[in-house]
Formats: structure tokens, C-alpha cells, sequence
């Protein structure tokens, strides 16, 4: 075959916008487009590798002499736990279902928001049982709600189980019980509880799509998890049509893309970030995340995505987290005004980037509430924000303490000087607002073993062992990814000082002692400390 | 002429008293690494330049107390800190020298990423309450950018890259003291995409233990030993060899839950040269197997790229084979008479990194 003059390869995508490689003979890539490509290449073989998140496809082409190439129609299929229009043929009887609880809830345990939790089986494993014994639904102050395994509806042989409640707007979690999570987990292999933030705001439903484990007996997987919302009174696609087809395929698209770490933002995100229609939010939250992940973002449409989510979800803790990214990333030090954060963002970046941030701004994150006490059980389960339960046991090891160095005044010392500093700091509250922290906060009262305790012990501990004398600054105390309410708790515990607090009747309960075992034992304890008075 | 300007740390971890998880090829492929390195075909570095961190297995019993346990992070500092102050000192007298400096950093291990752009060896003395015990590359990446002791910096990190919250970046403790010597050059190679793992051959490649490397290492040796030559300049250097290493790697490890997507950031239009002076001698083959499977019965041509034409074969009866010896590359094969006629996917086949059975 003679060399001759190059053609014009045009490759295009039918399943929305995902990544399109071009590949030469030696592997080299020769040209790459998101959603569509267009390159003259000489004559020969090629390799066209099309990739969404972690889900790859490729298939070898000829392009002849004298012919371009032209293939319009390339096919990825995106796997989605979503039967939504764009991932899904919408005459499916999950699309029927799904429309039917978000639009007719099954139960009502409060109002201003609503729920859909949706369960879908695997497309060769439809008929098979699923088992929601392990999953449920806690509300702002971990009380369970309902029993999903008997609330949930379900339909015979077609795949899936459903569950859609009005609710208050709030934070809620989704508690998977017996959870074989991370091999990172401090016991490897041991089932453990976990708790994943579900924000519901006021005006919308939120829907939660899972996938099933066949493996597992069709238990729901949090991988691949995903959430779209949409205005209460609006059904989730009961009719096919294109923008819904394509909102729904970049969104899922973009949530590849941030479990994946790829930063490719395709143009036609961009378009529909910037057109969205306010329709649902949730494109807005994970597009403006898969925004900043790119090398160079562009700030004019994440920030014009961020105003349009304060108006339209003006409560969310992911809304709130985005706008503080965006400060962050651009080393914007304005204060920001908004009220301080008690429930942790649903997305993981989200949290982190709200604790990155509370260490310029102390005071975004209240203390003693979720937002503070999950980060020191962050699990890595990216994309969604998930933490080892906090009411669940700690295993052995991690309840025995980090051994204290032999002169534990000495830590102790360290402990009341950096909490005296950090208290000394400006707080938002004094900066922004004029208000003072709120006093009582929902878990000041639930005797939680705390990590963030275990870690800032541990880091005083080290620092010490390793650079006797010194004292560490705040910059390394930040490393510890912790807000600055977890640290200051912390601190004061190490310091021996309880900031005043009283233990409450509760903390003594989860003694399990007798109350006159109790009541015997501080009485001691009280004629011990006027003794050691006089 | 030894690169005497080329310097080289490789830590491999196998024992991980405070994780519960040992790897078993970690150690190993550090080794392999550094023989690369002084291979006079290789890296041609000095024996004196090149620093292996690397513990025997049986030193670290699993009764080691996790704080025990070796290499941390203290001695892959210390290492990496001995070579800037020779590399600073003999700089000092012949600033033009710079030009021809050169760090490689390689690290096998467990690992986690901070960050998307981030991935970080977990030392020995890791564990669930201390994943600070790392070394991060961006870190390393980011110092020496700053403080330029080396023209270019390449590093190597065969570790997974999960997500741990709360891990503190292993940084560099030093402190920083700028220079603007030029234009600092680097190749950050990893084995998998951020949040994913990476993997070890397992026990179902059983001739030589020894030989066993981690999917990405073993690659990489591939790739640095010749596999990744390109013919057109004659060089292996970072273009060529992310080249290599993308679908080797994935082809590797294709049977793994989730296959590995090698990563590789460095600036394209400036790669590293890891050898150059090689010819179309040096590019290692594979025995391919074809076997013509429809009723086509005439001549044929081998076509590298689907264009240039490297053998031509008759063929006679249904089933006949064919043994070539083909590179890393896209082929085709295609009738020359009966020109409608057809293989198997139009006769076209890929060669990665091993011999193959290829039905047409």
C-alpha cells in the first residue's frame, strides 16, 4: 500500500459526551476530542479508544486512501444505577417505577422535602432477591426511619426495589450495617457500620440510585452509587427527551470522572452547566467539582454555577462547600457569609474542602455537630462523603489510647498553649455574623468515642518524641485534615480543661453502671477534691 | 562514559508489620529497578549514585513492632538529601554541568494519593493511625522544582493510589532554598489512575519467583529495556515509553477486577531521554502466531500500521500458520488477489509486550 495524502477521520459519539482517543499504529495518540473528533491522518490503522470514568472501550479502523473516515455513531454504554432517560430505554418498567415514587410517596414522616431510594439489579441477574436488611435511612439525630427491608416496594421478576418518603429538609444518612468496606479499615475484612451523608433540601426530591451485588445477594453497593434531584411534583423522566437525555449522561459522566480523578470536562457539560434550566441541582453540584479539578477551571462558569445554586438550594452543605472551594483554589480570603455548616456535604471533595477551609475561617464548621464529628471517620470511599458510624464501637485497638510520653504535663502543657492560641484566633462567627456559635449543638450530648482525640494525641505525641522543646504551629495542626472544632475539643481534653461543659446524664449512662454505683462514685470523688482543696 | 550526573534512590517495600498486609514483589522490583540503572545499557549510572532502600523479608518477622519495621522515611530523606548536597557541591565549581543532572526516584510499595495529581509510598512504618508515614512525589516533585539541583527529575511509583482522608502529605522536611538554574524537566510515571489500585503478579506465573515483578515494573523494565524504542529517533524517552507502558499495562493486567490505567505526566514536547543510539536491532520481537481461519486460499501481505509492508506469504489451505517476529506495533494482514475477501476483523491485530495467537 502506497503512502498518499491524509483523509479526514470524524469520529462522534451516540453516548454523550465521553472521551475519544485516536491512535496511531504506534500507539501513539494522534488526536483526542470529548464527544466528537475530527483529524486528517494518512492512510492506515488506527485504534479509536473511547473511555467514561473507569469504563474503557476500543476497536481497531482502517482509513483508506482516498476515503475519509466517518463514524457518528460510537457507542459506550454508560452503566448508571439511574434508569433515567440517556442511561436507560425509557419505555423500562424501572423508568415507569421510578417515576411513580418520586411523584407518589410511600410514606410521610415529615414535609418540604421528599426521598427516593431506588435499588436496581444488574441487567443479567434481574429476577434475582434483594436484600435491604443491611441499609437504612437515620435522620438528623441517627434515629432509624422506618425499615427499608419492609417499607421498600418492590415488582417481581423486574429488578428493582423502591422506597420515597416526604420528609423534613435536613441532613440525614444512609446507615449500611455490616458494611465490608475499604481494605484501609483498621480491621481488615470486618464488617463495620457506616453512615453516608444524604442532604435533603426544601422544595426538591432527592433521588438515590444503587446498584445491587449479585455476589453478595443483592445487596446494594455504594459503588457506582448516584443521586440526581428534581422539583418535588416533577416526575423523573417519564418522557424521553433529548436535554434530559443529555443532562442526565453528563451527569453521570462528570461522577465517573470524579471517582476516576480525571479532570476532562466535556464542552458539553460546559453548555448545559451554563443552560441547565434549573432543573436539577445535582448536575450543578458535580459539575462545578469536576470544573475544579481541571488544570486550568473556568472560574466564570463555576462561579456562575455556584450563584445559581445558592438561589436554588440555598441550604445545601455542597453548595455552601463549592463556594469555599472556589475561594480556596483562588486563595480568595473574604470572609464568607453564610451560616456555619452542621451536616457534612454529601460529596467527598465537598468535605474536604469545607474542612481545608474552615482553617482559614474557623467557626464554618459547628462544633459538636456531624459536619465536625464525621471527619475524623472519613472513610475513602470517594465520590460520596461516608464515615465509620459514630455511635458504633471502636475496635480494640483504636480505643487504647496513644501511650503517653513519661512527662505527660509536658504534652499537656503543649496542648493548653496551642489551645489558647487557637482560641485567641479570630472566629467567623465574631468576624461575619456578630453571633456567637450556637451553644448547644445536636451531639454535645451523644458520648461518642472520638477519633480526631486519638489523632491530635497521637500527632502531640510524635511531634514531641521528635522535635523535644519545639512547639508545633498551625500549619502542621492543619495537616491533620480535622476541622478546627475537632481540634480544639481535642486540645482541651488534652489540656484537662472541659471549657466549662458539664458531663451530661447520658455520657454517664453509657457507663452501665448502677445509678447508685454512679451516685456513690462522685460523691468519693467530690470529698477527694475538697480534701485535695484544703 | 558512566552518568556521573545521574542520581538514583529506589525503595521497595514488602513488610508492612503495622498494615496487616504484606506485599511480595515490592522489594524485588526496587532491585530489578536499580540493576536497570547501572546497567551500562541502561540508566549507566555509577554503583556510588544509586541508593537501594530495601529490607529482607526475614529481618522483618510479623511480630516487628510497627514503629520497628524499615525502610521510613527518615533514610529515603536522608538518601535523597546525600545526593543534592554531591550534586550542589560538585555544581558549586561547574555550574554548566547542570544541564546533565538527572534524579530517578522509584518507589514500589502500598501507596495512597492525597490528591488526582498525587501518589504516595507508604513506609514501612505505616499503618491505620499513622498513613503520615509517606513519601509524597508531588512533594518531592514540587521541592526539587523549587530548589534545582537536578536538570530533570523521574519518578516511578508501582503503588496503588487509594483515597485515605486524613493521611498528612508526606512532605519534604527540608528547607527551601530557591535557585533558577533553567527550566526543570520531569517524568511522573504511576501505575494506576488516582483512587485505583495497583497489583503484583500472582502465584499463576510460577517458572522463577524471582522474575516476578509488580504488573507496572514489569512493564517499565520492558519498556526502558528496548520495548519502548522509537524507531524514528532512535531514543526511549518519556513519550515513548507512556507510549509503551499504557496498554502494556492494561493488557497485563486485564484479568484484575479493574485493569490498571498507567498514568504518566511529562511535558511532550520536552521529553526525558532515557536511551538513545538504538536501531530497529534493539526493538525486541514477539513470536505472533497466525492462523488463517477463513477459505481464502492466495497471497497475502503483512502491513505494519495497515501501510508499510513487512512480509508477504501464500496461502494454501484453510488452518495454515504463520510465525512471524513483530514488534510492539498495529498490523494487518490482507489478501492481494480476491481483494473483497476478508479476515477476521479485516485482518488486523495488535502487538503489545508478548508472543500471541492471532486467527484470521
Amino acid at each position: 500500500m502506497s503512502r498518499s495524502k491524509s483523509q479526514q477521520v470524524h469520529l462522534q459519539s451516540a453516548s454523550g459526551p465521553i472521551q475519544i482517543r485516536l491512535l496511531d499504529g504506534d500507539f501513539d495518540i494522534v488526536a483526542s476530542g470529548v464527544g466528537e473528533l475530527k483529524r486528517n491522518v494518512e492512510p492506515g490503522i488506527y485504534m479509536v479508544e473511547m473511555s467514561s470514568g473507569i469504563k474503557r472501550q476500543e476497536h481497531m479502523i482502517t482509513v483508506e486512501p482516498g476515503q475519509p473516515y466517518e463514524d457518528l455513531q460510537l457507542v459506550l454504554p454508560v452503566q448508571s444505577a439511574a434508569p433515567l432517560t440517556g442511561l436507560i430505554d425509557s419505555e423500562d418498567p424501572q423508568s415507569v417505577a421510578l417515576a411513580r415514587l418520586s411523584f407518589e410517596p410511600l410514606a410521610h414522616h415529615g414535609h418540604g422535602a421528599r426521598l427516593v431510594l431506588f435499588f436496581r439489579n444488574p441487567p443479567n441477574h434481574k429476577s434475582d432477591p434483594i436484600d435491604l436488611s443491611r441499609i437504612g435511612l437515620r435522620g438528623e439525630q441517627l434515629e432509624p426511619i422506618g425499615d427499608l427491608s419492609k417499607d421498600a416496594v418492590s415488582e417481581g421478576q423486574a429488578g428493582w426495589a423502591g422506597y420515597s418518603a416526604d420528609l423534613d429538609p435536613g441532613g440525614y444518612t444512609l446507615h449500611w450495617r455490616d458494611k465490608r468496606h475499604s481494605r484501609w479499615a483498621p480491621v481488615q475484612g470486618a464488617g463495620r457500620s457506616v453512615d453516608q451523608s444524604l442532604w435533603l433540601e426544601e422544595g426538591w426530591t432527592t433521588a438515590v440510585f444503587l446498584a445491587t451485588n449479585p455476589r453478595h445477594g443483592g445487596v446494594p453497593r455504594m459503588t457506582g452509587m448516584t443521586v440526581h434531584m428534581r422539583r418535588i411534583g416533577d416526575f423523573f423522566d417519564p418522557h424521553p427527551d433529548e436535554t434530559a437525555s443529555r443532562i442526565n449522561l453528563a451527569q453521570e459522566l462528570a461522577l465517573s470522572g470524579l471517582r476516576s480523578g480525571d479532570s476532562i470536562v466535556p464542552r458539553d457539560l460546559l453548555d448545559l452547566l451554563l443552560g441547565w434550566k434549573f432543573s436539577n441541582p445535582m448536575l450543578g453540584i458535580i459539575g462545578a467539582h469536576a470544573l475544579v479539578q481541571c488544570h486550568d477551571p473556568k472560574w466564570s462558569i463555576f462561579d456562575e454555577v455556584v450563584r445559581n445554586l445558592r438561589k436554588l438550594v440555598p441550604n445545601h452543605p455542597d453548595a455552601l462547600a463549592l463556594r469555599l472551594i472556589g475561594k480556596l483554589r483562588r486563595g480568595i480570603e473574604a470572609k464568607t457569609r453564610a451560616e456555619c455548616v452542621c451536616w457534612p456535604p454529601m460529596l467527598y471533595d465537598g468535605y474536604r474542602g469545607l474542612i481545608d477551609r474552615d482553617w482559614e475561617e474557623a467557626g464554618l464548621i459547628a462544633r459538636d455537630t456531624m459536619a465536625d464529628l464525621a471527619s475524623a471517620r472519613l472513610l475513602p470511599q470517594g465520590p460520596w462523603t461516608a464515615w465509620s458510624s459514630v455511635d458504633e464501637e471502636l475496635p480494640d485497638h483504636l480505643q487504647a489510647m496513644p501511650q503517653v510520653p513519661e512527662d505527660a504535663r509536658t504534652l499537656r502543657a503543649q496542648a493548653s498553649t496551642l489551645l489558647e492560641e487557637l482560641q485567641n484566633r479570630p472566629r467567623r462567627s465574631d468576624v461575619v455574623t456578630g453571633q456567637p456559635e450556637p451553644e448547644t449543638a445536636p451531639f454535645a450530648t451523644i458520648g461518642i468515642a472520638d477519633l480526631a482525640l486519638e489523632q491530635v494525641r497521637s500527632f502531640l505525641v510524635e511531634f514531641e518524641g521528635r522535635e523535644s522543646g519545639r512547639r508545633p504551629d498551625f500549619a502542621q495542626l492543619e495537616r491533620l485534615r480535622l476541622p478546627v472544632s475537632s481540634v480544639e475539643r481535642a486540645l482541651e481534653e488534652i489540656a484537662g480543661r472541659e471549657r466549662g461543659r458539664r458531663t451530661e446524664f447520658a455520657q454517664l449512662e453509657r457507663l452501665r453502671l448502677p445509678m447508685p454505683s454512679v451516685g456513690r462514685a462522685l460523691e468519693e470523688i467530690d470529698d477527694l477534691e475538697e480534701s485535695e482543696e484544703e | 562514559m558512566k552518568n556521573t550526573l545521574h542520581f538514583a534512590v529506589t525503595v521497595g517495600i514488602n513488610r508492612y508489620p503495622g498494615m496487616g498486609k504484606d506485599l511480595t514483589l515490592a522489594r524485588g522490583d526496587a532491585e530489578a529497578f536499580a540493576g536497570w540503572l547501572l546497567d551500562p545499557n541502561g540508566g549507566n549510572l555509577p554503583v556510588e549514585n544509586v541508593k537501594t532502600l530495601v529490607i529482607p523479608d526475614d529481618e522483618i518477622p510479623p511480630s516487628t513492632a510497627r514503629e520497628d519495621a524499615r525502610p521510613i522515611r527518615r533514610e529515603v530523606l536522608n538518601a535523597l538529601g546525600g545526593y543534592e548536597a554531591n550534586v550542589l557541591h560538585h555544581l558549586g565549581s561547574h555550574p554548566e554541568d547542570w544541564e546533565r543532572t538527572r534524579l530517578y526516584f522509584y518507589v514500589s510499595g502500598h501507596g495512597l494519593a492525597p490528591g488526582p495529581k498525587d501518589a504516595a509510598l507508604l513506609m514501612a512504618d505505616a499503618g491505620p493511625r499513622c498513613y503520615g508515614e509517606n513519601i509524597a512525589c508531588s512533594a518531592l516533585l514540587k521541592y526539587f522544582g523549587e530548589t534545582q539541583p537536578y536538570k530533570e527529575v523521574v519518578i516511578f511509583a508501582d503503588c496503588c493510589r487509594d483515597r485515605i482522608p486524613g493521611a498528612p502529605l508526606g512532605g519534604v522536611t527540608w528547607t527551601v532554598t530557591k535557585r533558577d538554574n533553567g527550566e526543570v524537566s520531569t517524568a511522573f510515571g504511576c501505575a494506576t489512575e488516582y483512587g485505583r489500585s495497583a497489583f503484583e503478579a500472582g502465584p499463576e506465573v510460577p517458572d522463577n519467583p524471582d522474575e516476578l515483578r509488580g504488573f507496572y515494573t514489569q512493564a517499565l523494565l520492558e519498556g526502558l529495556k528496548g520495548a519502548a524504542i522509537d524507531t524514528s529517533t532512535g531514543n526511549i524517552d518519556s513519550n515513548s515509553l507512556a507510549r509503551y507502558l499504557r496498554p502494556r499495562v492494561r493488557e497485563l493486567t486485564e484479568k484484575k477486577p479493574e485493569p490498571q490505567k498507567s498514568t504518566m505526566e511529562a511535558d511532550p514536547s520536552e521529553p526525558i531521554v532515557f536511551r538513545s543510539g538504538l536501531t530497529e536491532d534493539d526493538v525486541p520481537r514477539h513470536t505472533i502466531t497466525l492462523k488463517f481461519d477463513t477459505e481464502y486460499v492466495g497471497p497475502v501481505e503483512l502491513l505494519r500500521k495497515g501501510r508499510d509492508r513487512i512480509d508477504q506469504l501464500r496461502v494454501s489451505y484453510v488452518g495454515q500458520e504463520w510465525l512471524v517476529q513483530l514488534a510492539f506495533g498495529m498490523y494487518q494482514v490482507v489478501p492481494t488477489e480476491h481483494s473483497a475477501h476478508s479476515f477476521q476483523d479485516q485482518g488486523r491485530f495488535t502487538v503489545i509486550g508478548a508472543p500471541k495467537h492471532v486467527t484470521l
